[in-house]
Parts: structure tokens; C-alpha cells; sequence
């Protein structure tokens, strides 16, 4: 058993590619060794920003040998009377490299053929990896390839080193044009001169004593253990966050803590300001006092980390110190000068930022935005003119000095430049919350008013987009449409809003469509002269209407796929989305923002939720066959009252009696959403339902006694019909055969 | 180390890499890479290397001369390689260390950067170079110019000069720098970022911005007709810097500033489809001739030459 050793040299790869990097390196060895039939004991990959290095342990020196069955001709076709191997048989032999007299006859399901059995005893490790490995480097995926050189090679980043040992010996191979060799490098700085390696056992030691911490998660805890004992120096603790850690991670071979600090006026900077500075563009670790009561309290020092020793440190922290004094100095003159005017003047600014080419300015999107608040705010009990407001100075951040150079504050600063300018905290935090959830698994808006702006900022994006043809394609999604719509999805449950697709896919129309594009002439705004012109290319009514049924379709999708994720079968995300009134289409659903329609997607949420509860009870499966039948025979009948007079059989009557004792509290069920109270009301019925099927004939001649048990069907499958098509569920053997079977 | 002393320690060092040392090209621009000698020189597949110094103009960064780190002009020092050669990095490293910056005492990162210049039709992976936190230069291997694929692949190195001697002399403003002993930066360019920057914002007339830029673009339009690429380009270039004036007046509704990206676009894509025409029936005049542009050993350049640069050179 040897070890095999594989280190691709590189110039600087994205330390945000390298975790999946890694994983997809280890995952495609291990699928090799196991298809090449070569044991091991072990697999890693391991790797920094410059190197890419996978070790595998205990690795057998020889493929395991095994048997290969080819299926030849037939029998019949095989052999002739005498039992002779014809041409066909000798030709397969010798293709399959066996002789005929070795060729065996098999059985299969198609009759008798033959077959040859060879024995492949494999070959040489060495020689199956000098094959297969470079294929597994440059198979990897990254998010962005470049080329270099000749440009002949496409892969993340130039290689410039490939070492490959099996124990002691090289494993010739060509990587991108790089021969593979012993001859590694250590750090960058510290220990730049190449290395030979005797083995492939001595990498992680050889490679450590270059000063390079190979490891991720060793280089993981480096950071984070000298980030804590550099902040506790400076009487504090880092203001952890996991990403810049993750980036550090592959952002240093050798990381070495360094403590700074910076002029203590800088605090008077809002936090997220601070933070986002050091953090996200210097990629220091903020520092923070102990105590988080009764608020965060930063403290003027960073913790930053140098690839490299502890040589020269001073320089290195003064060149930090610098950088960041520079950058703050920039912000608090942004801040200054953003102070000096209210949000309101900053979103009279907007007319010079687009929201997209062909829909316009963001001012646009304001006054719709504007709208739409003002009619859908009281369906959700909020003032319409709080609500207008909120609407109004949603985006007004984004003309603002400080939001225009660090962009990943919009929002954050939207919310502290309210409060400043005496908004209220609803219209404050709503400004922050409606761009809520940033990323998967984001936080999603939390207050009324910022649920419903977040609502109304997506439902904008999502008809404006699709009305201009931008809606994602296959992975193609550059606007991160998808997103929105998860998002839009997500909040529209947790608020709980009354609101179906339909409807407000079609306010969100309705708000393009009584935008007006007044030339106000030449309006001087500062120095610079503002046309509020129509911008060309805008989409017609008829490119709305066209978008708003993709969008639509594609809202729908992402409402069965939300409910998949939060656990519910399939057959339960169905069962819901076919509910009577729940289907897309002319007449169906919502109209006007208002949820009496079924394709409310909280509404959905809560049914889905009755319904899986449901599914636990005893007698469900029953209930499903007797409601799934009802529904079959009298679904497509029309509405219409049962006329006792025509009802004889007993079975037929006291089905009628208990539904017209059940009908009454069903529907009070239904209206105030009490869906799983419904479903255990209706399921009253069932023996009654099973009895009439039992006694009752249906489809018999005479039309009106026939149309009278239809109309009671009807009835009794009407009340489920609304929470869930029955007729979609599906029953499984275990869930058959309870009480009542 | 002062600022001339700086750029002439860059000259050498890139002459000494096999550079030809041209000149500042004298059409406004607003970054060295429209320079002709790399935006064209990076087409087709022909060799080349080049490196400058390039005033570049970017009105809207002007401050009146008033903020310690933007310009209405800086100074980008402009590197060409092509093909990128295997120890580009390596190189670049040395460029510092002839600098006086040894990499062993400071903190010198290469991190992720995709540069595009969509006017320009391209883009390229690469990075910025961290020195102690602070960018001082972009480092880009082009994938495409003009719209088209660079191949070989041209690596463009853009030194911030300005920031490297705010770091080398240990200054905070830009004009404090020392650009020969008893004359700062500010002696010779202050009231040229004064001048500059009323005009870019409070006195340029739209009006005659827009009609120039109308002009120069039939002009450019028409000289290419002619197949005569390089006056072409100069109009395009002229028309980039109109566009940017009116940018900074913030003279341009957002419909407009976006179709007058789209003719810039154009134009310079069709300036790179004529010259690249033009190259080839010349017969790629530099790809038949050997021996140019040739790279040292890439072993010599490794680390056993830290600290050995001439003391002429690195000398204060």
C-alpha cells in the first residue's frame, strides 16, 4: 500500500471559489478510485488560495481484478445445426479477444445468447492515475474560467506547478501544459525557494516547514483563536462574521493577527458603516466591546490578518491604519453631507438613477410603488398614507453619497438616514426590511409595514422585468428574479397576507400602466437638467399582459416549490394547488389584491398545513377514497340545491341530513380559514358517504333523481373541494385498511 | 523615493523585461488602456510589449484640488505583455522590490478582480494588489478586446501611481507628494485640478458637448470608411472623454447615458474589427520576426534575487 500524492500549483484562485473547489476535488477522486476499482484507506483535498493538493492514503498498487461479460449474438445466430460456432460467433470472439470455444451460453429474457467472460486483471495504480487525473483537475467547475499565455488552457486561475508521487515515484502526467514532477513551493514570502519531495508521505511536513499551513481548517482556527486573544489585548472580542472568516481562510497561507486601531472621532460613524468598512472592503474584523447591552458597542481597534510572519508588523499595521483612516475620512464626509439634507430631498434625486433601461428611473418605481401602497395598505390594516410615505422614500437611499460608494448598505443607511431626518420607526424599519431576503436563507421582513413594502418592491421588479423579457431561462437568471419571487413567496406567507398571484400580479400591472411620463421641460435639480422623458424601448400593454401570464405561471411554480421545501408531500402541494379556484386562468383566483380566491399562497400555506395533519388521522385514507369518489361523480355537475322530495333510499337521506347539519359550520370553517376544524367536520360524513355508495345507485334513467344525488355529491365534495383536490392525493398501502375497513 | 525617481525606476525596470518604453499618447483618456498600444496591440496574434505612463482623465473624480486622494488626473503606469509570460507574478514582485517595497516586511495580496470596460468591449480576469490593505494596482489577463477573444492572451499591468507614493513617501495627500526635491505635486497640478474641475462641473455647455460629440462621431465613422483606423480612434477617444464631461455636469438623463455608451460601443468595436483586418493583410508583420520581446529565465527572476537590485536604482 503506498500513498498518493497530487499538488497543482496555481496563481491565485478566488478564495470564494475554493471551498466547493475542494469539495468537488474529493468528491471526484473518490468516485474514480471507487469506478477503477482501486482501494484505499482515505481521501482528502486540501488547499489554499495557491495550491490544490489531494491525498490519498493506503492506495492498493493494482486495480482489483474482476470479470467482464459481453453479450454476443444469439444462440441460434451463434452455432450452426451441428453445433458449429459460425462466423458471427467467431467474429464476436475475436473482437471481444476471447476464444470461441470460451464463449458461454446464457439465458436472458430475450432467449438465448451468448456470451464472452473475460478476466480484467487490471492495471498498475500508477498508470491508471497517470490516465485519469488530469482529466479530474480540469473537469472541475468554477464559476469563471479565464485563458493565459497561448491561451490554449482554460481553468480558474494559470497552473504553474504539478507534483504527483505515488510513495516514492513521480506519476508522469501533463496538466494544462505542466508536467508533473517532486518540486513544490512553500510560501509566497517566507519560504519562496522550491522544494523536493522524496515522497508522497512527507507532503504535510515538507509543506509546513515551507510555512504554509495547507490545511483549511487548521489555517480556520489560526484565525480565529489569534483574532480573539488580538482583541482581548485591545479589551474586547472580534465582531465575528463567518463569511470574512471563510474568506481569510483562502486569503492566506501563513495567517499572522495584527491589532490596529483607528481615531476614536470615527465612532461617531453609524456601526453598520464601520463595520461594513472594515469588514467587508478591508476585510478586517471589526472589534467590540464585551458587553452587547443595551447596544453594540464598537471599539476604534481591527483585527486584520497578513499572509505571512511577524516580520516588519509595524509597517504592516501602519499601512493598515493608513488604508482605513482614508476610507473612514471618505465616509464621514458622505455621512456629513447626507445629513445636511432630509431623505425626502435625496428621493427627489431619483430621476437621475435608472431602475432599468427600459422601465425607466427609480423615481418611476417610486410613484408606483407610491400607488400600489395606497391600494393594498388597507387590505392588510395599515394606513394608506403611513404606508405612501414608507413607499415614497423606499429607495431614496440609493442617491445618497454614502449608499452610491458602499452600495452594500443600501437599505441599512435608508433606515438610519430616517430616523435622522424624523421619519417614524415603521416607515424606518420597513426602508430596511423590504429588501429582505438578501440571499437564500436570509432573514425575511418582520414588521407589517416592511412586509408589505417588501411585497410591493418584488411584485414591481418581478412584472417589470418579465414585461421587458427578462425572465430567468434555464440557470440564466442575471437579475436574481428568482430570488424575488422566493422572497416574495416566503413573505407573503409569513405576513400572512390576504393576497392571491393573480391579483397582485395584476395591481403591479395596473401601476406601469397609470404611470405618466409628464415632460417637465428642463428642471434644474443642482447644476444638472432633468428630463422626465418616457425611456424608449418602454414595454406596451400588450408586452405587460404577455409578461404577467409568464409571471404568473412561474409565481405558481415557486409557491409549489416553497411549499415542497417546507416539508409537505407532494402529493399534499398538489392536492392544494388544485383546489377549486386555485388554478390559473380567466375567472379564477383573486382579483384586485383581495384574498377571497384560493391561490393565496398563505392561504395555500395553511391549508397544506391542515391537510398534512389530516393525513395523520385514522380514517384518512377512507375519507380520501369516499371524498375522491364523490368528487369523480359529482364534480363537473353544476351547482344545485337537493330537493328532499326526490331523495328516497335511507342511505341517500341521511347522507343529506348530515350534510345539511355540517354545511353550514363548513362554511363558516372556510371563511375564517379553519381548515383542519373543516376537514374533521366533513370527515363526519364519511360513514354516511360509504353506506350511499353501498345502497345507492347513482347514474340511474330517471334524470331528475339522477341529477338530485349529483347535486348532493357536489355539495358534500364542494366543501373539501375548496381546501384540496382529494382526487390528487396519494394513498399508500399502509395508509389503507384503518377503522371502518 | 520621489516620484520621478519612481517612474524612472519603473521605465528601467520594464525596459530590462524586454518593454518597449513608449510615450503618453496626447488624446484625453480616461485609463491606459485606451492607449492605442494596448488596445489595439492586445488584438490579433501578434507579440508585444509595451509599458507607459498615462495621464489619465476621470472629470468626474475631480475635487477642485481639495480631497487628498482624488484627481481629476492621475497617473496610471501602463504594462503589456503578450503572451502573459509563466512568471508574470513573479515579475510584478520584483517591479515592487526595485520600488523599495521587499515583500518580506510588508503584506502583498492578490485578490480577485474582473475588470470590464464595457465602451471598450472587454473584459478580463485578474486581480487587485493589495500592498498593506491599500490597492496600488490592477492586474488583468484580457479575455476580450473590441469584442473579440484575445488570444494570445495579452496581461495588463496598471500601477497606481499616485497611491504607491502616497504609501513610499508616507504622505496623506496626493499634492504633499515630492516630485523632484522642492517641488511637490501639488506645485504642479493643483490649479490645474482647480481649473478642471469648475469647468467639468459648473462651466462645460452640454449643448456644445453633445454637438462635439455628434461631430466626432460622423468624423470617426467617416475616417474608418477609409480604413484609416488610427485617426478613427483618436475621434473615439475624443468622443469618451465628451461623454465623461458630460457625465460629471451630470448633463445626461439616464436613457441617454446608456445610448451614448451603446455608440461608444460600437465605435470601438468596429475600430478593432478594421484594424485587425489591417494586421492581417500586413501578414502579422511582428509574429514572422524572432528574438523579440524576449522573456529572461524565468528561474533568474525567483527568489534569490530579493534584495539585489542596483543601488542606482533603488537609491532614495
Amino acid at each position: 500500500m503506498k500513498d498518493f500524492l497530487l499538488e497543482v500549483g496555481t496563481e491565485d484562485i478566488p478564495s470564494r471559489f475554493m471551498p466547493s473547489t475542494l469539495e468537488q476535488l474529493a468528491a471526484r477522486f473518490r468516485a474514480f478510485l471507487k469506478d477503477s476499482r482501486l482501494p484505499h484507506s482515505s481521501v482528502k483535498a486540501y488547499g489554499t488560495h495557491r495550491r490544490l493538493v489531494v491525498e490519498v492514503k493506503g492506495l492498493a498498487p493494482h486495480q482489483e481484478e474482476t470479470t467482464v461479460e459481453a453479450k454476443g449474438p444469439a444462440r441460434k445466430a451463434a452455432f450452426d445445426a451441428e453445433g458449429r460456432p459460425t462466423r458471427a460467433a467467431e467474429g464476436f470472439a475475436r473482437g471481444q479477444g476471447v476464444r470461441v470455444e470460451d464463449l458461454v451460453t446464457r439465458t436472458t429474457p430475450q432467449g438465448e445468447y451468448v456470451f464472452a467472460v473475460r478476466r480484467d486483471r487490471g492495471l498498475p495504480a500508477a498508470e491508471v492515475l497517470a490516465q485519469a487525473v488530469p482529466g479530474l483537475v480540469t473537469g472541475l467547475e468554477f464559476p469563471k474560467q479565464m485563458r493565459w499565455g497561448a491561451g490554449e488552457y482554460r481553468f480558474v486561475r494559470p497552473v504553474k506547478w504539478v507534483v504527483a508521487l505515488l510513495g516514492t515515484d513521480i506519476v508522469p502526467m501533463t496538466i494544462l501544459g505542466v508536467p508533473s514532477g517532486r518540486t513544490s513551493r512553500g510560501h509566497r514570502f517566507l519560504a519562496p525557494r522550491p522544494f523536493r519531495l522524496t515522497s508522497a508521505g512527507e507532503y504535510l511536513s515538507a509543506v509546513h516547514q515551507a510555512m504554509v499551513i495547507v490545511e483549511p481548517e487548521r489555517r480556520r482556527e489560526m484565525i480565529h483563536d489569534s483574532a480573539r486573544s488580538a482583541a482581548a489585548k485591545a479589551g474586547g472580542r472580534p465582531h465575528e462574521d463567518p463569511d470574512l472568516l471563510e474568506e481569510l481562510v483562502f486569503l492566506v497561507e501563513y495567517p499572522t493577527a495584527v491589532l490596529g486601531s483607528f481615531p476614536a472621532e470615527f465612532l461617531e460613524l453609524p456601526a453598520e458603516v464601520l463595520i461594513t468598512t472594515m469588514q467587508h472592503h478591508q476585510k478586517y474584523f471589526a472589534a467590540k466591546a464585551y458587553e452587547e447591552e443595551p447596544e453594540l458597542q464598537l471599539l476604534p481597534n481591527f483585527i486584520a490578518f497578513r499572509d505571512g510572519g511577524t516580520e516588519g508588523l509595524d509597517v504592516v499595521r501602519a499601512g493598515y491604519e493608513k488604508v482605513l483612516r482614508a476610507r473612514l475620512a471618505d465616509a464621514k464626509f458622505f455621512f456629513d453631507q447626507d445629513r445636511e439634507r432630509s431623505l425626502e430631498d435625496w428621493a427627489a434625486q431619483l430621476t437621475t438613477i435608472a431602475f432599468q433601461d427600459k422601465l425607466g428611473t427609480l423615481a418611476g418605481k417610486a410613484s408606483r410603488l407610491e400607488w400600489l401602497a395606497r391600494a393594498l395598505a388597507p387590505k392588510v390594516g395599515l394606513d394608506p398614507a403611513r404606508a405612501a410615505r414608507a413607499a415614497r422614500l423606499l429607495k431614496a437611499d440609493l442617491a445618497t453619497n454614502l449608499v452610491r460608494e458602499f452600495t452594500e448598505l443600501q437599505g441599512t443607511m435608508g433606515r438610519v438616514y430616517a430616523r435622522l431626518s424624523g421619519e417614524g420607526d415603521d416607515v424606518a424599519e420597513a426602508i430596511f426590511e423590504h429588501y429582505l431576503p438578501r440571499f437564500a436563507g436570509d432573514e425575511l421582513a418582520q414588521t407589517r409595514m416592511g412586509q408589505l413594502m417588501s411585497v410591493l418592491d418584488k411584485v414591481d421588479s418581478l412584472v417589470g422585468f418579465f414585461a421587458v423579457g427578462l425572465a430567468p431561462t434555464g440557470s440564466q437568471d442575471p437579475y436574481a428574479l428568482r430570488r424575488q419571487a422566493v422572497g416574495l413567496v416566503a413573505t407573503l406567507v409569513e405576513a400572512g397576507f390576504p393576497f392571491g398571484i393573480e391579483g397582485l400580479v395584476s395591481e403591479g400591472v395596473a401601476a406601469y400602466l397609470n404611470e405618466r411620463f409628464e415632460v417637465v421641460g428642463t428642471a434644474a435639480v443642482g447644476s444638472a437638467v432633468m428630463s422626465a422623458a418616457m425611456p424608449a424601448g418602454r414595454p406596451k400593454p400588450e408586452d405587460f399582459a404577455r409578461g404577467a401570464a409568464e409571471l404568473r405561471e412561474f409565481l405558481q411554480s415557486r409557491v409549489r416549490a416553497y411549499l415542497e421545501e417546507q416539508g409537505f408531500r407532494y402529493d399534499v402541494v398538489e392536492a392544494v394547488v388544485g383546489a377549486i379556484n386555485s388554478a390559473a386562468g380567466p375567472g379564477a383566483g383573486a382579483r384586485n389584491g383581495t384574498g377571497a380566491g384560493a391561490d393565496v399562497p398563505a392561504d395555500m400555506a395553511d391549508r397544506a398545513a391542515a391537510l398534512a395533519a389530516f393525513r395523520e388521522t385514522d380514517g384518512f385514507a377512507d375519507a380520501v377514497i369516499a371524498f375522491g369518489r364523490a368528487a369523480n361523480l359529482g364534480g363537473r355537475s353544476p351547482e344545485r340545491e337537493v330537493d328532499p322530495r326526490l331523495l328516497k333510499d335511507p342511505a341517500e337521506v341521511a347522507l343529506n341530513k348530515g350534510f345539511q347539519e355540517v354545511r353550514g359550520r363548513a362554511r363558516e370553517m372556510l371563511a375564517t380559514h379553519r381548515y383542519g376544524d373543516l376537514l374533521a367536520t366533513v370527515a363526519q360524513l364519511r360513514p354516511a358517504v360509504d353506506r350511499f355508495f353501498e345502497a345507492v345507485m347513482v347514474m340511474v334513467d330517471d334524470e331528475a333523481v339522477r341529477n338530485n344525488r349529483l347535486a348532493l355529491l357536489k355539495g358534500i365534495s364542494s366543501l373539501v373541494g375548496q381546501v384540496a383536490d382529494f382526487s390528487k392525493l396519494v394513498v399508500s398501502k399502509d395508509e389503507l385498511g384503518g377503522p371502518g375497513k | 523615493m520621489n516620484f520621478q525617481e519612481m517612474l524612472l525606476t519603473l521605465e528601467r525596470y520594464w525596459s530590462g523585461q524586454g518593454c518597449i518604453i513608449q510615450q503618453p499618447y496626447d488624446v484625453e483618456k480616461g485609463a491606459g488602456t485606451m492607449n492605442p498600444a494596448s488596445f489595439f496591440r492586445a488584438l490579433g496574434p501578434e507579440p508585444w510589449r509595451v509599458a507607459y505612463v498615462e495621464p489619465s482623465r476621470r472629470p468626474a473624480d475631480a475635487r477642485y484640488g481639495e480631497n487628498p486622494n482624488r484627481v481629476y488626473q492621475h497617473h496610471q503606469y501602463q504594462v503589456i505583455l503578450k503572451p502573459s509570460p509563466d512568471n508574470v507574478q513573479d515579475l510584478y514582485l520584483d517591479s515592487l522590490k526595485a520600488l523599495g517595497i521587499d515583500p518580506q516586511v510588508h503584506d502583498i495580496r492578490f485578490v480577485e478582480d474582473n475588470w470590464e470596460a464595457p465602451t471598450l468591449s472587454a473584459w478580463g480576469l485578474g486581480w487587485e494588489i493589495w500592498l498593506d490593505g491599500m490597492e496600488i494596482t490592477q492586474f488583468t489577463y484580457f479575455q476580450q478586446v473590441g469584442g473579440f477573444e484575445v488570444k494570445p492572451v495579452a496581461v495588463e499591468i496598471t500601477y497606481g501611481l499616485e497611491r504607491i507614493a502616497l504609501y513610499l513617501q508616507q504622505k496623506e495627500s496626493v499634492f504633499e507628494l515630492e516630485w523632484i526635491p522642492g517641488v511637490t505635486y501639488g506645485d504642479i497640478f493643483r490649479r490645474a485640478e482647480y481649473e478642471h474641475s469648475v469647468y467639468s462641473f459648473e462651466v462645460a455647455d452640454p449643448a456644445m458637448l453633445r454637438a462635439l460629440f455628434e461631430t466626432f462621431e460622423r468624423e470617426a465613422r467617416a475616417v474608418m470608411e477609409k480604413e484609416l483606423v488610427l485617426p478613427a480612434y483618436d475621434y473615439v477617444l475624443k468622443c469618451s472623454h465628451l461623454f465623461n464631461i458630460l457625465d460629471a455636469r451630470g448633463a445626461m438623463s439616464v436613457s441617454e447615458r446608456t445610448a451614448y455608451l451603446g455608440r461608444l460601443r460600437n465605435l470601438s468595436r468596429r475600430c478593432a474589427q478594421t484594424y485587425l483586418a489591417q494586421r492581417e493583410s500586413m501578414g502579422h508583420p511582428l509574429l514572422q520576426r524572432g528574438g523579440i520581446f524576449t522573456t529572461p529565465d524565468p528561474e533568474a527572476t525567483l527568489p534569490e534575487t530579493v534584495g539585489v537590485w542596483p543601488k542606482e536604482v533603488t537609491a532614495k
